[in-house]
């Protein structure tokens, strides 16, 4: 009997001390983190961390929605550069008709995908490390990619710095709140973040990994476009010049420009590439990558301008970066071949920044600061480049921008970046119908009062954010 | 010499039991001469006792000076029964209370009926018994009041979808929480690479003692967080003392296709011929387009089949469960084995399950009773894509075309590309491809229960519900979704591996107490219980299989990384429960749970709920003695709050995934935007329910009126993009059920000979939405929208007119006032026009038993819903698409002038948007179907005594018989998954089972 209530009180006793034991940990018991996530405010806890952190802020930019397609295609699509084929699967269609409202999906997706890129930069930029050469550089590197994205921001969704500096530019964001409702800051107050980053950028930056990284020239070339959107030329030119005389990056050769294009990985030797974003066989862009909105075995939908494509003479080299004739889309369709790698698992790069556009932009400062001599000199260092037989541009005046612009039209094309030179020079896109290239209901200009020429702030925004629902641009 | 003093001490013990004891045999019996069964017989002063037979007979073995036994019963109450010196004894029961009163099992613990003051069904386990399907949560439906069961798919094995009172959630689970001997389960479908799994299937139905369903705040609430959609508690089998029960269940049948409308069957050669001809002369085409086009398709080949019937069968099955279950006055079992094993009606879906169950009760002394459970299982399940997968035989069955050549010369499937270029043949993916998966599932619990003082015990369970899931996917190499010309990638191999193990420890005391000369008399139970359960998930892959499909596991040439998932819970909950009743009159009840999850966010970790109850057993008063009518009269009420924490493991958190790279690194962000203040959403029910019996209960009917309102639903709520985030979840929305349930219980007649009873089973839900995010009216996930105001599943689509009875084209109404018709489509405007939910279900059962015979029918029926035949616009295309077969639907097509058809004219490639989804698609889900038939024959218990057993039945069951489809346009099977949609599942199947239970 005796054993029995001893047997009766160790098991009395056990239930309580469990019940005990069980209340002490239970904080513990309920907090079960996911395995394969970390929570966001030790996410960046050490340097190995900021690296991942930093990749992934790249790894926003492969978006679909920014350099994976829409913003290389847009920019040569909405000018003068670029055609949808009548043969299309509806994509960007709206871009080609410029016919975009508040509900454009595209636009949506440029907007909130650089904001979603800009939250990744921030947490790298606003982690308490620091100390270290390496930290240091990381940092640059999301200071560099944050500037991007404003400038990509403020480029498509506000009236260009040139024609309005104080209006409406977009929402700068430098810190995480999922709370936010932000009302838009000033075009000057952005490219103020823009080029305040990029300085500092340019500073904390002292790797060069590979084409496919920020680099402090790379921040100093993206800053020299900058003040060239701005209209500044003498910074425009020094910069530019800074990267031209110091940062051992050499201009693609005539021998090397068809091997250049064809390549589909990042470079390390100093030729050319300042920045590209770049897509490797792990990437998830498939069948939404810019090469196969180009490639005929792909979609196919995009083609080169007629108007384009007898801009380039017959020993142009550029031309061969257009194929005359597909099986979907007729023999007399200019294929581009620019991107030659859709069907490889490992796609082509998208170029951000080259050593051919920083001759461009000196080039093009130097002519604003009348030194002719200088302008043409840049000028022609890159068009002799690109056709053995081209004795050089020697025109005068007014004509040497024209040339400065037909030859950023000729080295640029299907880089996205037609349509901003004529936006920053204020100038109308004037589509030429050749070969029926705009058939149907697509406009062949897009004047510059057309409230087009920028996009609406998407509908969620204004639907989410009510401080932003009076500041639709106009015509939206 | 040791021999010796073994044999020595052993002839003491002996001698001595028999110097002390004595052997007591008896029979107990009611007032009309009939033996009473589990009648506990127990000596006075100690509990250990027996229980007797069925035929009321016991048999006790009792110390020498036993002057008094105590025969106690339910509804009967103690008997003291002085025992005189002969060693046989019969007992006649005074019938102590009014009538018998039912025990159910209700949370954490049991309670006699008329103390109940909540809304519980209740299901016998010989209700589960013997159903040709394969899981307890298949046999649901029409046995409880607001409990609507159905299947999505007819696969044997595959997932359940079962709602209680309605539908209480958008973005959440609203599927009931499983209790299986006290043990919150895991349930649901963890399948991956299959089509669906259903981890209930591996609990052996014939296990089932019993199940109660928890409708409301009082039976429900204390299982607090997880109480909203309504608790399901399962009982599994024990032991009772007595003579060693074996019993053998054992049946064969095989099944066919439950409904198949006459409209739904595919086109045969010539009618196919006749309607292409037609179409592309309705297009502008000449004869000779249509000869080029026929015989592109096959036309000019001999090949003639019915593909439906290539790949339907009649399924076999055969299920053989043996138990046995006894013990004595201090230890009590019951152990079973069993098989069950069905074949669909589609070719190559099988379900085969391996099943044990044992439990072990055991008094180890005058306090302490010690038990153990334990069920172990394995389920096999042999499947195949559904929807609109090219592999899915039933796709292939209404959309291939007679002339597409089934078989090669010597025999084997098809599988030409140039054949089957888009569908492939099912012949073939059944002959070479696999998609099987094979659960093993454990789950056991051991417990004790320890008596500190006659009116208070402690008792714990610790419990443990194991599954792990393989499965095995092979697509071969030669043809189909993943051969390629590629030696290295052609073919596709997945194997998948799933755990989920899930602990649950239990800690209850219990004190009951009485005051006012036992008046008043109450019961007060506190504890804690504490659950984890933890998925981890492995995958691997391949490409590149070797051209052979003789190797099981064959090693592709490109492997594919290989995946790993983990996931897990946590719940800590304090519990209590108590209640208290004045003379059986007045009962009150109140509930009270404090629930910790990993699930809710960091400010809402915890929450608390509560119910309150009360009944009043009118009949009890005195002003009603006179009314010997009414048997009983009870009027009972509940209110109280509990929650769905059905919601994601982690969705709280604000998180870093590492997915993605760049440039070859590895790359992390932000995923989550997390919400700190994420929590379970709130449901309020309220219950009100009368309960009546009239002429010794031979009438009862229990009435139940509910509203439940559920409050916090879980949204996405946006964000401004410029965080880096579009939207967030949270608990902003709210709606409402409300409803009545009516079961009405009847026996007629109740002859020596003859007895004949009905039951009548009705529930009407409604359900409302009424709050969404701020600014938002509704949500549209078309063909479905969820709007305030409306039923949360409301169908919103455009209004179907028929075809024009002039030119053919296809007509909409203009909206929902319908008063103008047009043959534009961008002009036809989408309106609401019905809902998926039923107004109305339930079911309607009878029993006759004549002598030896019994026959039991059970009709389940359904109303006020809509179906929807989603892949419709395929095979009811109007020729859209062309180059498929279409249903005997497609021949009341639009002619000539004049002709009043709901079917348009066949256009071969119709560009008319005919099929576009519109109220054509959508039929009336009305039905009432003959769920079950069963013929029994009981042998008389003197003839099965005769040949040496307690008892021998035999039946016939037929399942699914009949179907009557109120809607004569119908192409589908009115008996949906609770969506309504159809998805080109397998068939829901008739089936004739013939069956034999024996007992020894």
């Amino acid at each position: 009997m005796k054993s029995k209530n001893k047997l009766n009180i160790i098991i009395i006793v056990s239930c309580f001390a469990n019940a005990f034991l069980f209340s002490s940990c239970k904080k513990d018991f309920l907090n079960l983190r996911p395995y394969d996530k970390v929570s966001a405010d030790v996410a960046i806890s050490n340097v190995s961390d900021m690296q991942a952190a930093v990749s992934g802020a790249y790894n926003a930019l492969e978006s679909v929605n920014l350099y994976g397609r829409t913003l290389p295609l847009y920019g040569d699509l909405v000018a003068d550069n670029v055609i949808i084929s009548s043969t299309n699967s509806n994509r960007y269609l709206d871009f080609f008709q410029i016919n975009y409202t508040i509900a454009n999906g595209n636009a949506q997706g440029v907007w909130q995908s650089a904001y979603t890129t800009i939250l990744r930069a921030n947490n790298v930029i606003n982690s308490t490390l620091s100390g270290t050469t390496q930290i240091d550089q990381l940092r640059g590197e999301a200071q560099a990619i944050r500037a991007l994205m404003y400038f990509e921001l403020v480029k498509h969704f506000a009236k260009a710095y040139t024609t309005d500096p104080n209006g409406l530019g977009v929402p700068i964001i430098l810190e995480y709140d999922p709370t936010v409702k932000p009302t838009r800051n000033t075009t000057v107050e952005v490219y103020g973040q823009i080029e305040k980053d990029l300085a500092e950028a340019a500073t904390l930056m002292t790797e060069d990994k590979s084409s496919g990284f920020f680099t402090k020239y790379a921040a100093k070339g993206l800053l020299a476009k900058i003040y060239l959107f701005k209209g500044e030329w003498d910074k425009a030119l020094a910069a530019a010049e800074d990267v031209i005389n110091n940062s051992g990056y050499t201009l693609l050769e005539l021998s090397d420009v068809l091997s250049y294009w064809d390549n589909n990985t990042d470079r390390n030797d100093g030729v050319e590439s300042l920045f590209d974003v770049v897509f490797d066989a792990n990437s998830t862009i498939a069948n939404s990558s810019l090469a196969y909105f180009y490639d005929q075995n792909g979609y196919g939908d995009a083609l080169a301008a007629e108007s384009l494509y007898n801009l380039y003479s017959s020993t142009d080299v550029r031309r061969d970066l257009i194929v005359v004739g597909s099986s979907v889309r007729g023999p007399n369709s200019k294929v581009v071949n620019k991107y030659p790698n859709a069907g490889s698992p490992d796609k082509d790069e998208t170029p951000v920044l080259r050593m051919s556009e920083i001759y461009l932009i000196a080039s093009e400062a130097a002519y604003h600061m009348n030194d002719e001599a200088k302008a043409l000199t840049y000028l022609n260092a890159v068009a002799e480049e690109r056709d053995a037989t081209f004795a050089g541009y020697s025109s005068t005046g007014a004509a040497v921008l024209d040339d400065i612009l037909l030859e950023r039209r000729k080295e640029l094309a299907f880089e996205g970046q037609r349509y901003w030179d004529l936006v920053r020079n204020n100038l109308d896109v004037v589509r030429v119908n050749l070969a029926g290239n705009y058939a149907g209901n697509v406009p062949l200009t897009l004047p510059v009062n057309d409230f087009h020429r920028i996009f609406p702030i998407p509908q969620v925004e204004l639907d989410a954010n009510p401080n932003i629902r009076d500041q639709q641009n106009a015509g939206y | 010499m040791k021999k010796f003093t073994l044999s020595f001490v052993f002839s003491l013990i002996t001698l001595l039991s028999v110097a002390q004891t004595r052997t007591i045999r008896g029979k107990i019996v009611d007032k009309a001469g009939l033996p009473v069964a589990n009648v506990s017989v127990t000596v006075k002063g100690n509990p250990q006792g027996v229980s007797t037979e069925q035929d009321g007979t016991f048999t006790l073995t009792v110390p020498g000076d036993t002057k008094t036994l105590i025969v106690s019963s339910v509804g009967y109450g103690d008997q003291e029964v002085a025992l005189g010196s002969s060693s046989t004894i019969d007992v006649v029961l005074a019938q102590q209370e009014k009538q018998l009163e039912a025990v159910l099992v209700v949370a954490y613990g049991e309670q006699s009926s008329r103390k109940i003051t909540g809304a519980i069904g209740r299901v016998q386990g010989k209700e589960v018994e013997n159903i040709p399907l394969p899981s307890v949560d298949q046999m649901l439906q029409g046995k409880v009041a607001g409990l609507q069961s159905v299947s999505p798919s007819g696969q044997p094995g595959s997932f359940q979808e079962i709602r209680i009172r309605g539908i209480g959630s958008i973005n959440a689970s609203s599927s009931p929480l499983f209790v299986i001997d006290g043990i919150p389960v895991t349930t649901g479908d963890f399948s991956g690479a299959t089509n669906s799994s259903n981890l209930l299937a591996g609990l052996n139905p014939n296990d089932i003692e019993n199940i109660s369903v928890l409708k409301d705040a009082a039976s429900a609430s204390i299982y607090g967080s997880r109480a909203a959609n309504g608790v399901i508690l399962i009982t599994t089998k024990k032991g009772r003392s007595g003579k060693t029960k074996i019993r053998v269940d054992a049946e064969t049948g095989s099944n066919d296709i439950a409904f198949f409308p006459d409209l739904a069957k595919p086109l045969n050669k010539e009618e196919f011929r006749q309607l292409t001809t037609e179409g592309i002369l309705n297009v502008g085409g000449a004869q000779t387009d249509v000869n080029d086009y026929l015989d592109a398709l096959g036309y000019n080949s001999t090949a003639n089949y019915n593909w439906l019937d290539l790949v339907k069968r009649n399924g076999q099955q055969q299920q053989v469960n043996i138990s046995a279950s006894g013990g004595d006055a201090k230890t009590q079992f019951f152990l079973s084995g069993g098989y069950f094993k069905q074949q669909s009606t589609i070719i190559g879906s099988d379900f085969k399950r391996y099943s044990t169950n044992l439990s072990i009760q055991h008094q180890a002394n005058k306090r302490l009773t010690i038990g153990a459970n334990l069920n172990m299982s394995t389920f096999h399940q042999q499947g195949e894509s559904e929807s609109a997968n090219f592999r899915n035989p039933i796709i292939a069955a209404f959309a291939l075309l007679p002339v597409q050549e089934a078989y090669n010369p010597d025999g084997t499937p098809n599988y030409d590309p140039n054949v089957f270029f888009q569908i492939f043949n099912p012949l073939a993916i059944r002959k070479y491809d696999r998609l099987s998966d094979q659960t093993s599932k454990l789950l056991g619990s051991v417990n004790a229960e320890l008596k500190v003082l006659d009116n208070l015990k402690l008792s714990t369970r610790y419990g443990i519900d194991y599954s792990n899931i393989e499965e095995a996917t092979y697509y071969n190499p030669f043809f189909g979704d993943f051969s390629s010309n590629d030696p290295a990638t052609t073919g596709y191999i997945y194997n998948r591996y799933n755990r989920i193990f899930n602990y649950v420890w239990t800690n209850l005391a219990s004190y009951s107490f009485h005051a006012m000369q036992e008046n008043i008399q109450g019961k007060i139970t506190a504890g804690y219980e504490v659950q984890k359960s933890q998925l981890l998930t492995e995958d691997g892959s391949g490409n590149g299989l070797p051209l052979t499909t003789s190797v099981v596991y064959p090693s592709p040439v490109t492997p594919l990384t290989p995946t790993y998932f983990g996931s897990d819970y946590a719940f800590g909950s304090l519990l209590s429960n108590a209640e208290v009743d004045y003379l059986n009159k007045y009962v009150l009840s109140a509930s009270v749970r404090r629930d910790g999850s990993s699930r809710f966010g960091d400010n809402n970790r915890y929450g608390t709920f509560w119910s309150v109850g009360a009944a009043w057993n009118i009949s009890e008063e005195k002003f009603m003695q006179k009314l010997k009518a009414i048997s009983l009269l009870k009027l009972r009420a509940s209110y109280g709050v509990n929650g769905n924490a059905g919601i994601g493991n982690y969705d709280w958190r604000a998180t870093y995934q590492y997915a993605g790279t760049y440039n070859g690194l590895p790359a992390a962000q932000p995923d989550n935007v997390g919400n700190f203040n994420l929590t379970w959403e709130q449901n309020k029910p309220l219950d009100i329910g009368l309960e009546v019996g009239l002429f010794d209960n031979r009438i009862s009917i229990e009435a139940d009126y509910y509203k439940r309102i559920t409050d916090h639903l879980l949204l996405n709520e946006p964000l401004s993009s410029t965080s880096g985030f579009p939207s967030f979840n949270n608990n902003i929305g709210a709606m409402e059920n409300k409803g009545i349930e009516l079961t009405l219980n009847a026996t007629p007649v109740k002859t020596r000979n003859f007895t004949w009873s009905i039951s009548l089973i009705g529930s009407w839900n409604k359900n409302k939405v009424t709050r969404l995010r701020e600014g938002q009216t509704e949500i549209r996930t078309l063909p479905y929208l969820i709007r305030i105001g409306e039923d949360v599943q409301s169908i919103f689509t455009r209004l179907w007119a028929g075809a024009d009875p002039q030119t053919g084209d296809p007509l909409w109404y203009v909206d929902e006032t319908k008063k103008e018709t047009t043959s534009d489509f961008s002009k036809a405007n989408r309106a609401i026009i019905g809902s998926a939910s039923p107004k109305g279900f339930g079911s309607v059962s009878t029993s006759l038993a004549y002598k030896f015979i019994s026959l039991d029918a059970q009709f389940n029926y359904q109303y006020g819903n809509y179906i929807y035949d989603q892949w419709g616009f395929l095979y009811t295309g109007d020729g859209a698409f062309a180059y498929l077969n279409h249903n005997r639907k497609a021949l009341q097509r639009w002619q000539k002038p004049g002709d009043i058809t709901q079917v348009p004219r066949y256009d071969n490639s119709n560009a008319t948007n005919s099929n576009t989804t519109s109220s054509r698609y959508f039929y009336k889900g009305d039905y009432i179907r003959l769920r079950n038939l069963t013929l029994g024959f009981n042998l008389p218990d003197n003839v099965v005594k005769k040949i040496g057993l307690t008892k021998l039945n035999f039946y016939l069951r037929g399942t699914n018989l009949w179907t009557k489809a109120f809607d004569k346009n119908i192409t589908i099977d009115p008996e949906e998954q609770i969506n309504g949609t159809s998805d080109l599942q397998f068939f829901n199947a008739r089936s004739y089972t013939a069956g034999i239970n024996i007992q020894l």
